[in-house]
């Protein structure tokens, strides 16, 4: 957990560092901002998978339903204040399926176990959300698949009062799958304009994040810290996996701040701020840090 | 002996008690020039100021020669660039000498944009006797003319005059961080972060690209160019450093484009010290080729090497300039200590490297004895004619009188910058806004 921990210490002040890369004198630096993006990079994978791997390791020990770890009852608080309809998470990644531990004698976890192996589960209303993945589900969720049709019906059978163990796993678990489901699908469709086919094609949230951003719901009185998780998985899902080479995309049908006119592109000014101006609605969230 | 020579101190007093630093003040780059006689220095005001060793007196032959100043020129000037709204530092990243050909000095200083070729010249007499101008240089009444005289050069109080030869711009995107002049004496090379352009020192509307590392995409760029160096004496063979800690060898022979290189050096990564920042702290900042030419020595945060250019796959030598900053990379990374470009340097015989690090602390390396010295340049300890005292930190353990503990270290004081005289024990520290001149006792005994 410790890890977790660091990791979203080190992501916000690498994000930190990036925006202030763009006043200082000189213009930006491109090896320091190279390194800042790797180590944000490496950063967010621990991220990712120590938090996938603490889910885990606490679905396995459910059946007395103890609190969760620290890392993880920033997801409680979030399940109390969550106060959305419904909520389509991104897609789910081919690992997070291949893991989900059987418990003996309840049927619920098994239907689980299949909800989870399908990609877009429907979550229940009580469902804990990071606020950009909620927010950007709403914005999906009229492309809700067929498969998330049909686990609705699953998952509401589970979320019943009588088996309150087993609401929280899979409210743990699909919080879970929200968080390891590469968000790098919204900003790759953000930053590419959806021109090009993504690397994994079963993705249906065809939202933009900078419509995500304008939902975001004003911060919670709960928690600082929550506020700062979601705000940096936000920022994460913005620049994701497109971000290692810091300068934005510069494909011809990209956006209008992206041409230049020099047959060369110029040192990354022009293209950081492509990327930068994609996320001014987050220069709140950013100065936060 | 050990000496301190130390440079536009506004007012050195004030200073000392506030430790306030103007930051054009601090250098950024030093450099001695072939035969060891002059030390430029530059800063990031865009000044370089030249020293110049005094010839040994004969009254006093334990005086080895100080280093005075010589020049004070201002070489570059911030600049706009209008076109992609960006302002262009006037700092020095590096300056480059010449070999002296006639009796003026050539060197070349860059910032994150522009190549300066600035000839440095000596005027010592001046002609006297004019027929029609007076001394003041007024016409003279010619009726006051009764003869005419030959006018003779006199001697004058020195003067040195620098000025601009060669200005090389608008041929790189990126900034800047490397020159080096090639042994032929005609040609130069400048690095930039994706690029290097061979340059020929007479022509400054064109260059040659050499080396091009861009990615098609820039979202695909992995690596950055840190460094590059020609051969001391191979005119066709040059080495770039990259962010990922590998060298590469260049021949310009093999084509016109070296983005092939002959060869590759680089050492495997150790997965026991991964960490977040494995791949900063394995970033290459300097290289430097050996006298000899055998031998290239690379800086990364935490280590020099010493690679032998018959061996890629690891280098023969590795010294340990600060591990005990392995622990403390999360600090360093949020105060940007991590990203500090540490600079190495030879001696002239290529048995001791030297390094900078932090709290004003500079290191040496012995190859043949093995032996290293960690000493420190500050005003205290460096009385004129005063010995450094080997300095230690202590990591834990046992700690001796005049140890200092790692947690007591001074980030802010870091020497970046040190250059070794070419022949002798003499070597330029620049700390900050000072630079120090140390010889070495023995040396001087020997003398």
């Amino acid at each position: 957990m410790e890890f977790k921990v660091e990791a979203h210490r080190i992501m916000s002040i690498s994000l930190g560092k990036i925006y202030n890369s763009r006043v200082q004198r000189g213009g930006i630096k491109l090896h320091k901002n190279l390194l800042v993006s790797l180590v944000l990079r490496s950063a967010r994978q621990v991220y990712l998978s120590d938090y996938y791997q603490g889910v885990c390791l606490n679905a396995q020990t459910m059946d007395t339903a103890q609190p969760w770890p620290p890392g993880e009852t920033m997801d409680s608080e979030l399940d109390e204040n969550d106060s959305r309809e419904h909520e389509l998470p991104h897609e789910v990644g081919s690992d997070v399926r291949t893991s989900t531990p059987e418990r003996p004698g309840s049927p619920v976890p098994a239907l689980l176990n299949d909800a989870v192996a399908a990609p877009q589960p429907v979550a229940p209303p009580q469902l804990p959300s990071r606020r950009c993945s909620n927010a950007a589900a709403r914005e999906g969720e009229a492309n809700a698949t067929r498969e998330c049709g049909a686990l609705g019906g699953v998952e509401s059978d589970s979320d019943t009062p009588s088996n309150p163990p087993a609401a929280s796993f899979c409210r743990k678990r699909r919080s879970c799958e929200k968080m390891t489901t590469p968000p790098p699908e919204s900003p790759l469709k953000k930053i590419k304009q959806q021109q090009q086919p993504t690397a994994t094609t079963n993705t249906t949230t065809t939202t933009t994040t900078t419509t995500a951003a304008q939902e975001l719901p004003p911060p919670v009185g709960d928690g600082e810290e929550e506020m700062d998780t979601s705000n940096v998985s936000s920022l994460i899902s913005i620049f994701g996996s497109s971000f290692s080479g810091l300068l934005g995309k510069e494909s011809p049908a990209s956006e209008p701040g992206a041409e230049d006119s020099e047959p060369d592109p110029p040192s990354g000014q022009i293209c950081c701020e492509q990327v930068l101006k994609n996320i001014a609605p987050w220069s709140t969230a950013i100065v936060a840090f | 002996m050990g000496e301190d020579a130390d440079t536009r101190k506004i007012n050195h007093s004030f200073l000392r008690d506030h430790n306030y630093v103007t930051e054009a003040d601090i250098i950024s780059t030093v450099e001695f020039n072939q035969t060891g006689e002059l030390l430029a220095t530059g800063d990031k005001g865009g000044r370089v100021v030249i020293f110049q060793r005094e010839p040994e007196s004969k009254n006093e032959p334990n005086c080895q020669g100080e280093y005075n100043v010589y020049s004070t020129f201002q070489s570059h000037e911030p600049e706009f660039d209008y076109l992609k709204s960006l302002e262009i530092e006037e700092k020095i990243n590096k300056i480059r000498w010449l070999p002296q050909q006639n009796a003026a000095h050539f060197l070349l200083s860059t910032n994150d944009k522009t190549i300066k070729l600035w000839k440095v010249s000596e005027r010592d007499k001046r002609p006297e006797g004019y027929n029609l101008k007076d001394e003041e240089g007024r016409l003279k009444d010619l009726s006051t003319v009764t003869s005419l005289q030959v006018p003779v050069l006199k001697p004058m109080d020195l003067m040195v005059e620098v000025s601009p030869r060669r200005i090389f711009a608008n041929a790189h995107t990126y900034h800047v961080n490397s020159i080096s002049v090639n042994s032929d004496c005609e040609t130069y090379m400048s690095a930039d972060d994706l690029r290097i352009n061979l340059w020929h020192l007479a022509i400054t509307d064109r260059s040659f690209n050499i080396v091009d590392i861009k990615p098609a995409n820039m979202e695909d760029l992995t690596e950055v160019i840190t460094a590059a160096e020609f051969h001391p004496y191979h005119c066709n063979l040059f080495v770039y450093s990259s962010s990922k800690g590998t060298l590469r060898l260049c021949d310009m022979r093999a084509s016109a484009l070296c983005d092939k290189h002959s060869k590759l050096f680089e050492e495997p990564e150790d997965p026991s010290n991964r960490s977040f920042f494995s791949e900063i702290i394995s970033s290459i900042s300097d290289v430097k080729f050996s006298h000899s030419g055998r031998y290239l020595l690379t800086r990364d945060y935490l280590t020099v090497k010493v690679w032998d250019l018959n061996m890629e796959n690891k280098p023969i030598e590795t010294y340990q300039v600060h591990d005990y900053l392995r622990s403390k990379l999360c600090s360093l990374y949020e105060n940007d200590c991590i990203f500090d470009k540490f600079e190495c340097a030879w001696n002239g015989t290529d048995s001791v490297i030297m390094t900078g690090a932090y709290n004003n602390f500079f290191r040496m390396f012995d190859r043949n004895t093995k032996r290293d010295v960690t000493l420190e340049a500050s005003r205290e300890s460096s009385k004129p004619r005063a010995v450094l005292k080997p300095r230690r930190v202590c990591t834990g353990g046992k700690r001796r009188k005049d140890d200092i503990s790692v947690d007591s270290l001074d980030f802010t004081k870091k020497i970046l910058h040190t250059a070794w005289h070419p022949a002798e024990n003499i070597i330029a520290i620049a700390a900050t806004n000072n630079l120090y001149i140390f010889q070495d006792k023995v040396n001087s005994e020997v003398h």
